[in-house]
């Protein structure tokens, strides 16, 4: 059985257990329960990138993108504190 | 110690419960023509409440609630008004029933306000009514308005610097406004006395009684031709329907547990912490890890964390079944003591509303739509969320000489989240709306140099957030030649709307003050500043303060845009073409994020160009990062 995660990802459940993939290519992540984006393609660019109105918080933030390893869709974007990163 | 937050379900007795298990099958036209009219009672009361008010708040901006409770104060129909109220002003019901229990009487009204009992707070009053049919107690009319002030430290109610509930106004744990149909006059001047604004906080109080009034008379009309026995079957019934078709759908959602956070930058960074854990038919929201109460004005109690759950499961499950009870009994919610969602006395609440509790609010809808996206029939329901906005009110004196308290109602300008088959709204804001500009200007000393949907702020996706508002505004003829400006609202630099499923963010909400800029010059000059870079002076960022706005200043405000929804590469060109004609995004990001090759001569779309353009970016994604 499959079910959706979100755009681009979704579940498969057969005989070999329950895997999170990309719904474009199918390229298989992980097993359900563990974290897809250690498999994703990461990166971060100035929040502007989203929008030149971020102008004020090029200091503070990023946004990040995660995009299938196989097949380049955009699974996840998301505004993050430089802070996050340690 | 963790306290839990569930209603009671009422005793029926058994003649009503018969008449109510056949009202549906043996006499559905009379059970929906009941279940509307209530409805229409409900709707009628909050119109009632727009059109006999005369503050900006209440006719303008639409913050106000109307709502029909039954005898015990379980919700019994709400209008189109906002679900956190709904569900407070029935616990302000039920501490009515407590305090009063024998004391109630035909044509009552009583006050409620006080934010640890039941409201949210002090600045929404509560205006509770009995509803007799035949000296019998029945039900309920509950309304609430932003009344213009409370008495609290600021003007208008919301206290950047109160440190305890003590400095934001009145606090009514229970008061006989009206006893069996006569004004308590000393009550009355006692109550209005205590505000800076006493002529308009007696016209807010009045149309609340008027509405509670409409409300009644409506009902005594609906009960004299039905009778009592089958408008409280229909009543249990109309909220086991609503029970039942909710937790069916509930049922239908894999279990599974979600969480979210967000933080509410003020002195410190404030956090919210939420899980979701959905087994079966129920919902349970858990606040555990959230921060303690603040000492500012952010926290909310646990009747107005669950008020603000309330309003997410509403808009997001339940958004066309009736709004009652039924609603209520398919949710939890939990939270530790003393932390930010369920604060002890003596912790302030006044910026809660647009601190707290949309965040709150924000949250509880973050993990309800990763809950729905695991579920094929329910993801089409998935929406990017908006965080909330900044706000400003002013107060001093207008144009006409008369102290005036107002706030600008920007949030109801909001850009909508996007959905997996449309974008989010152009301003489509909250439930509550903005005067127009026109509007604002006759009534209060201000001057607009522009409203107007801020460009490149929408997030970008394959279905687009919907654009906010942006403004700018200066003192016009105020005779004072100044006015005091208090800054409030969620204040983050992520308090836009969220991307999902790689939709981009929007652009946030800020508050700017430019103080001592060119605007004179430039108009003296016959030129409009509608380009902020052009006014100069001295920028500042607003967080929660009290300012002044002096001649030649200019309050910049930028309201949340809406998040987007999936890749925007995979956004229809000829929608994109469209959004900059709109002057919504701009040459520069159609190229950049959406891949968008727009031919300059022509300003049409060069399909191969973006094809190509397209295939590049895809690739370059899976390009090692420099």
């Amino acid at each position: 059985m499959n079910f959706p995660l979100q755009e681009n990802l979704e579940t498969a459940t057969n005989a070999g257990g329950s895997k999170i993939r990309c719904s474009k290519c199918l390229y298989v992540y992980c097993e359900v329960g563990e974290d897809w984006r250690k498999i994703a393609v990461v990166k971060r660019f100035p929040p502007t990138r989203a929008s030149p109105l971020m102008k004020d918080f090029v200091d503070r933030l990023l946004l990040e993108q995660s995009y299938c390893p196989s097949c380049g869709a955009l699974l996840e974007t998301r505004m993050i504190e430089k802070t996050e990163l340690g | 110690m963790r306290r839990g937050l569930r209603l009671q379900e009422i005793d029926i007795p058994e003649r009503e419960r018969r008449m109510k298990s056949e009202i549906k099958s043996k006499n559905p036209i009379t059970f929906e023509i009941i279940s509307h009219r209530l409805h229409q009672i409900a709707k009628e009361t909050g119109i009632t409440l727009e059109r006999v008010g005369g503050t900006v708040n209440t006719t303008q901006q639409r913050d106000y609630m109307a709502a029909l409770y039954r005898a015990n104060g379980d919700l019994l129909s709400a209008g189109d008004t906002m679900g956190q109220h709904v569900a407070c002003a029935g616990f302000a019901v039920k501490r009515i029933l407590e305090r009063f229990e024998k004391d109630i009487y035909p044509d009552d009204v009583f006050l409620l306000n006080d934010p640890y009992l039941a409201a949210i707070h002090q600045s929404d009053i509560y205006t509770i009514s009995p509803i007799h049919y035949r000296d019998n107690l029945v039900g309920w009319s509950a309304t609430f308005v932003h009344v213009m002030d409370i008495g609290a430290m600021s003007p208008g109610g919301d206290s950047p610097g109160a440190t305890e509930i003590f400095h934001e106004g009145l606090r009514i744990p229970g008061i006989k406004l009206i006893d069996r149909g006569n004004l308590r006059r000393d009550v009355f001047d006692t109550l209005i006395n205590m505000t800076r604004q006493p002529v308009m906080v007696g016209l807010d109080l009045k149309c609340e009684i008027a509405a509670n009034n409409v409300a009644k008379s409506r009902m005594k009309e609906v009960y004299a031709r039905y009778g009592p026995e089958m408008i409280s079957a229909v009543s249990s019934q109309m909220i086991d329907y609503s029970k039942t078709i909710l937790e069916k759908r509930v049922s239908e959602i894999p279990d599974g547990t979600w969480n979210a956070s967000a933080v509410i930058e003020g002195d410190v960074p404030w956090k919210i912490v939420v899980e979701l854990q959905k087994k079966g038919s129920h919902l349970v929201f858990d606040f555990a890890g959230t921060d303690r109460q603040a000492n500012r004005g952010v926290n909310l109690a646990l009747h107005a964390t669950f008020g603000w759950c309330f309003a997410a499961v509403l808009s997001t499950l339940a958004y066309d079944i009736p709004k009652n009870h039924g609603v209520f009994q398919v949710m939890d919610v939990t939270a530790p003591e003393g932390t930010l969602v369920n604060v002890q006395h003596p912790g302030p609440v006044s910026l809660n509303t647009t601190s707290s509790g949309v965040t709150v609010r924000y949250l509880a809808n973050a993990v309800l739509m990763q809950m729905l996206s695991t579920s094929e029939k329910y993801k089409c329901e998935v929406m990017a969320l908006n965080a909330g906005h900044r706000n400003i009110r002013h107060a001093g004196a207008n144009q006409h000489k008369r102290y005036s308290v107002f706030n600008l109602a920007h949030g109801a300008l909001d850009g909508g989240g996007a959905r997996d088959r449309m974008d989010g709204i152009d301003s489509g804001g909250t439930q509550m709306s903005c005067p127009n500009v026109e509007w604002f200007e006759l009534n209060f000393p201000v001057l607009y140099l522009f409203r107007r949907h801020a460009k490149d702020a929408a997030g970008a996706g394959k279905f687009r957030g919907g654009a906010g508002a942006e403004t700018a505004h200066m003192l016009h003829d105020a005779p004072e030649g100044k006015l005091k400006g208090i800054a409030y609202g969620a204040a983050s630099a992520k308090n836009s709307g969220q991307g999902t499923g790689g939709g981009y963010p929007g652009a946030p909400s800020i508050v700017a003050l430019l103080e001592r800029t060119r605007v004179n010059e430039l108009m003296a000059g016959n030129k409009w500043a509608d380009d902020v870079d052009e006014l100069g002076g001295n920028a500042t960022l607003l967080p929660y303060c009290e300012f002044e706005l002096k001649e030649k200043d200019v309050v910049y405000m930028r309201v949340a845009s809406g998040g987007g929804y999936g890749d925007p590469l995979e956004r229809d060109p000829r929608l994109v073409l469209c959004d900059v004609a709109d002057g919504l995004v701009s040459p520069e990001m159609a190229h950049e994020n959406y891949g968008v090759v727009l031919d300059q001569q022509t300003n049409q779309i060069d399909l191969v160009a973006t094809q190509k353009l397209r295939t590049i970016f895809r690739e370059q994604r899976l390009e090692p990062a420099k």
